[in-house]
């Protein structure tokens, strides 16, 4: 019965050991897993704006009659192929024309930011990185055209932290199924 | 003696209780992130494969003509597509979309593009107007009128007729009322009612192209072609009806899409525009 009263320093020492490991283990766990949620968080918030973004511009191009102008120069037609930061689309001669932008950090739909400029932004200080290509197939002026297009999406801010960092590419390309040249 | 066989089965109750709270709360969050897994798999997949009859689409609109294609892309998906000719004896203008008001749509009464093979004979009924576009007033939504331009004879040339239909009285100057007492259902076109039909004052001889412009709204057109005895008669090729079926794993996603032939100015038919 004496001898159970009390413990040894070697008992005590490992008892504490092996709480401090443990706890160790535990709030390595817990801080990985909060750091990956924020992971999740951010990729799933570029995915989304960005799949947002390109099916927009999509059913525009699907939709649209014909092309008025690539990175502001007035185009008859695209055999020239011509590229750039800008496109402008006529919908239709009532609905107008459409204007879609990489300008200052985002892609704006006539001065309409597509993006949620708080928390994400577009590289448009490259050229490659957002870019609308016009492509006419046979140098033909009559058959349909094909728009390219392309952006890259990342967090605004410039955090050094691995799980607040995301940076993705969409590109894509689509015929004007509705093309009539005017 | 007794109290010692108590306590030495208190350990083993320790631990049991213990393991199942942590299995419970381990296997839980496991079966959590699976279904995250699947569930984002899925997703992704379902994107590929539309994208993928999406792209089959564009391929077959920028070869034409009546094509089956298969392809299989980089990104582990394929596609295959179909498209085949829009004809026979009941028809649905734009595919069954509604024709847009004062714009119109074509019908093609000899064969795209080289105007050969023109009908010799036909009686056409032309159905328009849904059930419920029954005002006459501008109170949506509205009844709408239609006006039928019709090109037909020798090609170089050719005879132009127009009728106008309207069964709203005195809203067009010179229309004609048609029959106004729908629903009426057209024969091989199951699912479709509609509010007006007429049949054309004028058989067709020799038929080059019909325009159908509806006024005052857009609707729903269905025409269908009969003979002097009421046998059907084949309508020509109207578009390609183009099916797209995009696979990504164990993802399939189906897309139709219609194509109609480009449409003629509607400069072409004198004196056609009367609502604008």
């Amino acid at each position: 019965m004496k001898k159970n009263k009390g413990y040894t320093v070697i008992e005590l020492l490992a008892v504490v050991t092996i709480i401090v490991s443990v706890t160790g283990i535990i709030a390595a766990l817990i801080t990985q897993t909060l750091r990956g949620s924020s992971k999740t968080n951010i990729t799933n918030q570029v995915a989304q704006v960005g799949s947002y973004t390109a099916s927009v511009i999509t059913n525009t191009i699907i939709s649209a009659e014909d092309v008025v102008a690539v990175d502001g120069n007035n185009v008859i037609d695209c055999t020239q192929n011509p590229t750039g930061s800008s496109i402008e689309l006529l919908i239709s001669e009532q609905e107008g024309t459409v204007l879609y932008q990489c300008a200052n950090d985002t892609i704006s739909s006539n001065s309409a930011s597509l993006i949620d400029t708080t928390r994400l932004k577009i590289d448009t200080n490259t050229p490659s990185a957002c870019y609308f290509t016009c492509l006419q197939q046979n140098n033909d002026p009559y058959t349909p055209p094909s728009i390219e297009f392309g952006f890259t999406l990342t967090q605004k801010s410039d955090t050094a932290l691995f799980e607040n960092r995301e940076s993705a590419p969409f590109t894509t390309s689509v015929l004007m199924r509705n093309y009539q040249p005017k | 003696m007794y109290q010692n066989t108590s306590q030495k089965g208190q350990i083993l109750l320790i631990v049991v209780i213990t393991m199942i709270v942590a299995l419970t709360v381990g296997l839980t969050v496991a079966s959590r992130t699976v279904t995250q897994l699947r569930l984002s798999k899925q997703n992704e997949e379902s994107q590929r494969a539309f994208n993928a009859a999406e792209a089959g689409i564009d391929k077959v609109l920028q070869q034409g003509g009546e094509i089956t294609l298969q392809e299989a892309l980089g990104n582990n998906s394929n596609y295959e597509v179909t498209a085949t000719s829009y004809e026979g004896s009941q028809i649905l203008l734009n595919n069954g979309e509604e024709v847009d008001q004062d714009v119109g749509a074509d019908v093609w009464l000899s064969t795209y593009p080289g105007f050969t093979d023109q009908i010799a004979t036909a009686n056409l009924t032309i159905y328009w107007g849904g059930v419920d576009q029954s005002n006459c007033i501008t109170v949506d939504p509205v009844r709408p009128g239609l006006e039928v331009a019709i090109l037909q004879g020798d090609i170089a040339n050719p005879s132009f007729t127009k009728f106008l239909y309207d069964a709203c009285s005195s809203r067009t100057l010179g229309a004609l009322s048609g029959t106004s007492t729908g629903p009426f259902t057209v024969p091989g076109i199951p699912g479709e009612t509609f509010l007006n039909r007429t049949t054309v004052p004028i058989g067709i001889a020799n038929g080059i192209i019909m325009k159908v412009i509806p006024t005052f709204n857009s609707t729903k057109i269905a025409i269908s072609a009969v003979d002097a005895s009421g046998n059907p008669v084949a309508l020509p090729s109207q578009g390609s009806i183009i099916e797209s079926t995009g696979s990504s794993g164990e993802t399939v996603r189906k897309i139709t899409y219609y194509q109609s032939y480009p449409q003629l100015p509607l400069e072409v038919f004198p004196y056609s525009i009367i609502s604008q």
